[in-house]
């Protein structure tokens, strides 16, 4: 169970399979969003609920960023993880992994198959309950403790209220900006929900007041649950500030379900798919979310 | 979470309160316990998160110990027995590591008593920080354990030898102390004279007479197998170069904890096969 091997020549150019750019046309998202993102929604409490542990709150919560990144804008081939000129994509706040997990199944990476996302957190599985890079490929690093990921990032990442306060973080933050990392965007998931509760218990700061200070251009998109266009809206103008790293703060102010770190209920489960009109069976992708994922192929 | 279930949260509006919640600061916490404890001495501070976690305040560990500040470090999920979440989340060479540190009580207790008995110790032992380990399963209570035994960082639970010469000695930790007697009574039930150890704190133990230390490893008895779900790292001071140490020398995995310790050979019939190539 060793590492993959790297690509043996640096300039590893992909097959004739082209690869996702944000110029590609796209069927509209407006006319299902819900569709998409509720896959991923799903496949994360089902991969969770079946093995009885880890963490649904984030990939619930963080599902739309994550789609808007993975079907609009990284430049990534499914085919070849190793590309040289990917996007590189960090979740910071890795216990919120099978988020990731479930967007590298449905762009069609061979790493994570659909036997890989019901044997989440099991013995030698390519879904580990936190994200390893040895094992899974389309995983650039492996996080876990938090605010190590946010340091890792070049290119996009997210990260959470706990990889914020880790002192880590702030030292990698800091230099980011004094070396005018242009290219670094971090969605901030800004949910108020950590691993001891509401943030109000010990995280009350101002962030965008503390990354502004530190020279980060910052935007607020407020209604992270459905802003798709405020997303898509973000990283435009974010890729566009060439000379400082970029903050998107995303508020979430959706916890319906207080979760953060433990397989709902399978009461709450069935609740869960009756309250979002979700009539798929646990592990199903549509077939029309399969076909559009497929269109960029 | 590790709270004083009597007492609120400290806050600005709070401040009698008790409970500091630190949020994901585990470098700022430590240190801020290090200021508490230097304060005055009718302050004890002790804090607590998941013990592989103590990378990310060792520093300020490490001044507890240099400064003689008697913080206490409750740190759970402390091996591979917290299962799923994982490499990242589970200590293998931190036990090890923090034995190195000197002026550092590293107790690992097997049940409740033994968390009472370490307790104890670190109330007690003002200039010298405590860090105890804690696993995230529950764990039974063994017959045999005691606080007075934890004092003196180790002691044996079980013996059915005579004459300070039993044919074997296994030694345990924490969590994996059931699995050494469940050895043990195997053995036993072969005929052997088995000797069970618990050795929750090597400091405490080495602070003991001579003569202690001899009632409980005698230095004739060489046929020792230890286990621990950790690093190797050091046991061999504590097994000889004739003993066996059985433990975990890679990183950990994410599944549930049952089916680690199996695969990672951390079971009764592991030691027994041990047992039985030495004696």
């Amino acid at each position: 169970m060793g590492p993959p091997n790297p690509p043996t020549t640096v300039f590893d150019f992909p097959p004739p399979l082209s690869p996702v750019s944000s110029s590609l046309p796209h069927a509209p998202v407006e006319s299902f969003p819900r569709a998409l993102t509720g896959v991923s929604e799903f496949l994360a409490i089902d991969a969770v609920e079946k093995a009885n542990s880890g963490h649904p709150g984030l990939p619930m919560g963080c599902a739309p960023m994550g789609h808007v990144l993975y079907d609009e804008i990284m430049r990534y081939n499914r085919k070849n993880p190793y590309w040289f000129n990917r996007d590189r994509f960090v979740l910071s706040a890795g216990h919120g992994c099978m988020l990731q997990y479930a967007l590298l199944h449905l762009a069609g990476y061979d790493s994570v198959q659909e036997d890989d996302l019901k044997n989440f957190r099991q013995w030698r599985s390519r879904t580990p309950g936190h994200p390893e890079n040895f094992e899974t490929p389309g995983v650039e690093v492996t996080t876990g403790p938090l605010g190590q990921g946010i340091a890792n990032a070049v290119g996009y990442a997210i990260l959470g209220d706990g990889c914020q306060m880790e002192g880590v973080a702030n030292e990698a933050c800091s230099l980011a900006r004094h070396w005018g990392l242009g290219k670094l965007i971090a969605f901030y998931d800004d949910n108020h929900i950590s691993i001891d509760g509401d943030t109000e218990i010990a995280f009350t700061e101002n962030v965008e007041e503390h990354f502004k200070g530190r020279g980060w251009h910052v935007i607020w998109i407020k209604i992270g649950n459905t802003g798709y266009d405020e997303i898509r809206a973000a990283i435009k103008e974010g890729k566009g500030v060439k000379d400082k790293p970029t903050l998107i703060k995303v508020t979430n102010n959706a916890n319906l379900y207080n979760v953060y770190g433990s397989a709902l209920v399978a009461m709450e489960v069935d609740a869960t798919r009756k309250n979002l009109a979700w009539p798929h069976e646990p592990f199903h992708v549509p077939k029309d979310v399969k076909r559009y994922w497929s269109r960029l192929v | 979470m590790t709270l004083l279930k009597m007492y609120g949260n400290f806050q600005k509006d709070t401040p009698e309160e008790r409970n500091l919640r630190f949020g994901v600061r585990e470098h700022g916490m430590g240190a801020i316990c290090n200021g508490i404890a230097h304060h005055s001495p009718g302050l004890i501070p002790y804090c607590a998160t998941f013990f592989v976690f103590t990378d990310y305040m060792r520093a300020a560990i490490r001044m507890s110990a240099l400064s003689q500040a008697g913080v206490i470090y409750v740190m759970t999920h402390d091996s591979i027995g917290l299962g799923e979440d994982g490499p990242t989340h589970q200590p293998i060479e931190h036990l090890a590591s923090l034995r190195a540190m000197p002026n550092v009580f590293m107790l690992r207790p097997a049940d409740g008593n033994e968390t009472a008995g370490a307790y104890k110790v670190a109330i007690l032992n003002r200039n010298t920080p405590s860090i105890i380990a804690l696993s995230r399963q529950k764990l039974t209570q063994l017959p045999g354990t005691s606080i007075k035994g934890v004092e003196k960082g180790g002691y044996i639970i079980s013996d059915n030898s005579s004459g300070n010469n039993p044919d074997i000695i296994l030694i345990g930790t924490g969590s994996e102390l059931e699995i050494a007697a469940k050895a043990a009574d195997e053995l036993r039930k072969a005929g052997k004279a088995v000797r069970v150890v618990s050795l929750v704190s090597w400091e405490l133990f080495d602070n003991q007479s001579d003569a202690y230390k001899e009632s409980v490893l005698p230095s004739g008895v060489s046929a020792r197998v230890s286990i621990e779900a950790g690093s190797t790292f050091g046991w061999e001071k504590i097994v000889g170069s004739k003993g066996k140490a059985i433990g975990i020398d890679r990183f950990g995995a994410s599944a549930p904890a049952g089916r680690l310790y199996k695969e990672f050979g951390l079971t009764p019939e592991a030691v027994v096969a041990a047992a039985k190539e030495l004696c």
